[in-house]
């Protein structure tokens, strides 16, 4: 701790003086097109400002600071950096992704505009340009404070190519039109564009701290791989924060900036978060119920249900809790390349819809806890069109369709041909995680309807690329969805489907996000209107449109969503009214909880001691629930 | 035996004389020939089925459409279904095998649920402590679902129609408390037949599952069977593959030496310092694994060790006065191969056969259950290893198979040491 103090104190001093990259100086004034500096008298005078007092808190006001929150990880990240190779490891979310903040935030719960690191926000009239009051009291986990430069700092450091970053390079180059910077604290940020929600895609933009990319140059990747990027967050990784294969430790920001915030205050309440290295999942699971691990997701059936013969739970120390979150729906399902023989064919796919049964799975493999998804776009509020369901498994529906596709002969071992002789015998491609173990249901219900699927584990790389690569017939997949607007065109474009080459053919397009090979052109050119679109209303006309046309095309079998979280946590792990908030996919992403660190050496003695303390308890908390 | 020369009736009597190998040689025969059966021990198509005066063999015949049975659906029937179905409306009959369950039939184990005393459901278990009870449609789906807690219901209970849940009800202290959508008129009140179902893996003795079903579904008897089966089909492949490349080559660098020896040797060594498990994973990342894939590995690392020991036994034997001699004769090389040295080296194949075979065992359970081995739905010892590690609490699914594992190789080890002992030139002089 002394040592932790001393590091803090020293960042403290040098705090004072903020640097400037002459290399980054130079860049702005190269690009004068997109790199403004004005003064406060610039600004139009006719601006509306807007902070968002008008939502309610969401965090709880009993909630105390400090303790260690004890958590788990498979294995240390293989870099500290944020960007460039290997950052995007599974423990960038615990690092950055939710534990950064931008210049607005959504409302949890009612998905209005906060403020976050701007306190207050206008538009211009004709909808372009958006501007920002920034909070002067807001600091970098280092100490620095945030400041309009470190804004500009994010283009440059993003597009150089000694980040080694394209996606962001390119993002960062095509999604923003200029800044602006008036004084220290008050930036206009122009879109690129007309699109809608500007605001909310100009309020995207996070600072970078520049101080702390003093010697950012072509060795960027070696020089800072072990260095932990200061966040505008609550936590920041210490210098001896990770320890490579055994731990990572992340420690609160004494006095942040948040802890004076609506909105951001009584929140990401233990001092350390202490991620020990537990490569089984089962491990972790039984370190949990020795009170090892504070808090942990039991997803699994094995882990929920079992829970309720574990002395930790029946003596009444450990609290099972089931979250109904309302987010957007990952589209977990079997994605069918349309660009592959037979499957190239509706009748075929749609005979493979009702041949596909989905439902047992949720029935016997989840026990009913999961429900069936209706359809790709699911859960995204008003833009989902709510009359689209699944086709129900049923071998008589699926032999119609197979038999319209011309395959009405039944071969020797009960699978269907058609009359060139071809069977309806297709690979199925799944990753090894624990979903391959009711592969066998959907191969046996399968074969019922005459349809041979030929299954294929892959390690998840593997399988990523082969799915990239377009060689695959079907696969069990899912992407990650962040947003309740309908993003269809990397997945469903014909942009995305079709590459033409030099000599005129046609070949399926690798390396993009349309895995189904879709390319019609009827859906293209909706896409493409939604994309152009502002108006909320043919929004969703449009985007019900295209559901409505994504599920005639039938490339994408539903296969279950996920209805929220469950974890079981001990009970010096303190949980808010209401348990979390409505976007909530995990406790740690808005950090409500707090903990109870007297209590946890009470209730440990008491557990090891064989002590009963109470009933089993188990929370439900259903009021975000949606169907 | 006259038609034997005396040594090898020497040695067998020798080997008899072994009577843990002998036996075990018997037991493993015998299995063999069991599992040679098949679909007709274990599967879940009927031996003999008569329907409507009509007798057929679906064993035999494979897939039968339920319309050419007079029933209403395309595809295969269930046959355990129908045989109560027949023998309610009289209209046949059928035999199954003694173990009704194909190794990759995927079974839901679906008992009826029941009320104690105190009105608190239960299962052929006991109290149902947190699980769901439910009605089924006769297409064998699910109609209306509740939450069972402790026995009464207790949170969510659905109404579905075509798979599609259209209304809920929440029960809080055994009474519905909420309804969704609010107009909704459901009678929540659990009634008609009501089924639960138990989760895989299910226990022993449950709807004819001598030793339960794993994770998955399928029942352990027939997955037991169909892992030995895939075991012995990869020995056959396995086997003569091994000894084909290692006797042959091993052979050649012995007989011819020289250069060719040298070449040889520098290579193998080369190839035996590859780590076999790391070259499993990459090649695992690489190709699509299939049994023939496996094999084809495994056989890639396994004949190094016997063209090694072939290699020392073909040097040692070319320099015998009769190679000397038939060379002189005018004998050339494939003959002297042929004639002379691999005959002369009967006993080290012979001897190392079962521990090549122990080994191949050993590979494929050991691949399975790291997750490099055979897809999932493949019966297999090792990814049943797998299983029960992940399922502590599931002894049926860890006792079982260790058995087995455990018994096939010490079966295999015996037989091997009553080789080593009936082919030991020491032993025999005494």
């Amino acid at each position: 701790m002394r040592t932790l103090l001393a590091f803090l104190f020293v960042l403290t001093n040098t705090s004072a003086q903020t640097y400037e990259d002459p290399k980054a100086a130079a860049y702005y004034a190269e690009h004068k097109e997109f790199f403004h500096f004005g003064k406060l008298t610039d600004l139009p005078k006719d601006l509306v400002w807007q902070d968002g007092s008008e939502q309610k808190e969401f965090a709880d006001p009993r909630a105390v600071r400090g303790g260690t929150l004890r958590q788990f990880t498979g294995s240390t990240p293989p870099t500290l950096r944020r960007v460039g190779p290997n950052a995007n490891n599974g423990f960038r979310g615990e690092l950055y992704d939710n534990n950064d903040f931008s210049l607005l935030s959504s409302h949890p719960n009612t998905e209005e505009t906060i403020p976050a690191l701007a306190t207050s926000w206008a538009m211009s009239a004709d909808g372009m340009t958006a501007y920002f009051r920034l909070d002067p009291n807001a600091k970098f986990t280092d100490g620095q404070p945030i400041t309009a430069d470190d804004y500009f700092y994010t283009f440059y450091f993003n597009r150089s190519p000694w980040a080694k970053a394209d996606w962001y390079a390119d993002f960062y180059t095509r999604e923003w039109g200029s800044i602006t910077k008036y004084d220290a604290y008050t930036i206009a940020i122009k879109a690129p564009r007309k699109r809608p929600y500007q605001l909310e895609r100009l309020g995207q933009l996070i600072p970078l701290p520049r101080n702390f990319f003093k010697d950012f140059g072509p060795n960027y990747e070696k020089l800072y791989n072990d260095r932990f990027q200061p966040t505008t967050g609550a936590y920041f990784v210490g210098p001896t924060g990770l320890q490579r294969e055994k731990s990572v430790t992340l420690t609160r920001v004494q006095d942040w900036w948040g802890d004076h915030r609506k909105f951001y205050r009584h929140r990401y309440n233990p001092d350390i978060i202490e991620y020990g290295v537990i490569r089984e999942m089962d491990s972790a699971y039984a370190s949990m119920l020795a009170g090892e691990i504070d808090l942990m997701p039991i997803m699994m059936p094995r882990y929920w249900y079992g829970t309720n013969e574990k002395k930790a739970y029946q003596n009444g120390y450990l609290t099972k809790a089931q979250f109904f979150n309302d987010i957007p729906r990952p589209p977990y399902g079997l994605y069918l390349n349309t660009q592959k023989p037979l499957l190239s064919d509706l009748d075929v796919r749609v005979g493979l819809q009702h041949a596909t049964d989905f439902q047992r799975v949720i029935d016997g493999f989840y026990r009913g806890d999961y429900e069936r998804l209706n359809q790709f776009s699911e859960g995204l509020g008003k833009f989902t069109e709510p009359s689209i369901r699944p086709r129900r498994y049923s071998p008589e529906l699926a032999r119609a369709a197979f038999a319209k596709a011309g395959f009405t002969r039944v071969g020797n071992d009960g699978i269907l041909m058609n009359a060139a002789g071809e069977r309806l015998s297709f690979r199925l491609t799944f990753d090894t995680s624990d979903r391959r173990k009711y592969l066998a249901t959907l191969v046996e219900s399968a074969r019922r309807c005459g349809v041979e699927y030929r299954p294929e584990t892959l390690e998840r790389t593997t399988m990523y690329r082969k799915v990239m690569e377009k060689n695959h017939d079907i696969v069990f997949w899912a992407w990650s969805v962040s947003s309740r607007l309908p993003a269809l065109w990397e997945s469903h474009h014909t942009d995305n489907a079709v590459e033409k080459l030099a000599d005129g053919r046609k070949v399926p397009k690798r390396q993009t996000n349309n895995i189904t090979g879709v390319d019609d052109p009827e859906l293209s050119k909706l896409i493409d209107r939604f994309r152009e679109a502002t108006e909320e209303d043919e929004m969703i006309k449009l985007s019900h449109a295209m559901e409505r046309r994504i599920h005639d095309l039938a490339d994408f079998i539903p296969g279950f969503k996920v209805p929220g979280y469950r974890i079981a946590h001990w009970d010096w792990v303190k949980f808010p009214v209401g348990f979390d908030v409505r976007a909530a996919e995990d406790p740690g992403q808005y950090g409500l909880f707090w903990l109870d660190p007297k209590q946890r050496e009470v209730d440990l003695k008491d557990f090891r001691d064989g002590k009963v303390r109470g009933a089993p308890k188990t929370v439900i908390e259903d009021r975000w629930r949606t169907e | 035996m006259s038609f034997l020369d005396p040594i090898t009736v020497q040695r067998f009597d020798r080997f008899r004389r072994n009577r843990m190998g002998w036996w075990s040689l018997l037991t493993l025969l015998a299995l063999s020939a069991l599992a040679l059966l098949g679909p007709l021990l274990v599967g879940n198509r009927p031996l003999m089925l008569n329907v409507d005066g009509v007798t057929r063999f679906p064993v035999f015949e494979g897939f039968i459409s339920g319309r050419d049975l007079g029933l209403k659906i395309e595809g295969e029937p269930n046959y355990r279904l129908l045989a109560e179905e027949l023998k309610q409306n009289g209209r046949g009959w059928l035999i199954m095998p003694p173990v009704p369950f194909a190794p990759g039939e995927v079974c839901e184990v679906m008992p009826e649920a029941s009320r104690d005393a105190e009105g608190r459901w239960q299962d052929p278990r006991g109290i149902i402590s947190e699980g769901r009870i439910f009605t089924l449609n006769t297409d064998g789906t699910r109609r209306q679902a509740w939450t069972i807690i402790n026995g009464r219901p207790e949170g969510d209970a659905r109404l579905f129609v075509e798979g599609v849940g259209i209304a809920r009800a929440k029960f809080a202290n055994g009474k519905v408390v909420q309804r969704v959508p609010a107009a909704d008129s459901t009678d929540w009140e659990p009634q008609g037949s009501l089924r639960t179902q138990v989760p895989s893996p299910c226990p022993p003795g449950l709807d004819g599952h001598w030793l339960g079903t794993d994770e998955s579904g399928h029942d352990i008897v027939a997955r037991l069977f169909g892992g030995f089966r895939i075991l012995l089909l990869s020995a056959l492949i396995f086997l003569p593959c091994v000894y084909a490349i290692g006797l042959l080559l091993g052979a050649a660098m012995g007989y011819f030496g020289g250069w060719f020896d040298m070449v040889c040797q520098r290579l193998m060594e080369i190839w035996s310092n590859i780590p076999f498990l790391y070259a499993i994973i990459f090649l695992a990342s690489l190709l699509e694994p299939s049994l023939a894939i496996l094999i084809f590995i495994l056989v890639a690392f396994s004949w190094i060790g016997l063209a090694q020991q072939l290699r020392a036994a073909a040097y040692q034997i070319s320099a015998r006065d009769y190679v000397t001699a038939s060379r002189a004769l005018g004998a050339g090389h494939a003959r002297i191969i042929w004639r002379h040295i691999l005959p002369n080296c009967a006993t080290i194949i012979l001897t190392t056969l079962p521990f090549s075979l122990h080994g191949l065992v050993f590979s494929l359970s050991a691949l399975d259950y790291l997750g490099f081995g055979l897809p999932p739905t493949e019966p297999s010892w090792g990814n049943l290893l797998q299983q029960a590690k992940e399922n502590w609490d599931a002894w049926w699914i860890l006792g079982p198979t260790l058995f087995c594992l455990v018994g096939t190789m010490v079966m295999i080890n015996s037989i091997g040491e009553a080789l080593q002992d009936a082919f030991d030139l020491r032993r025999a002089q005494k």
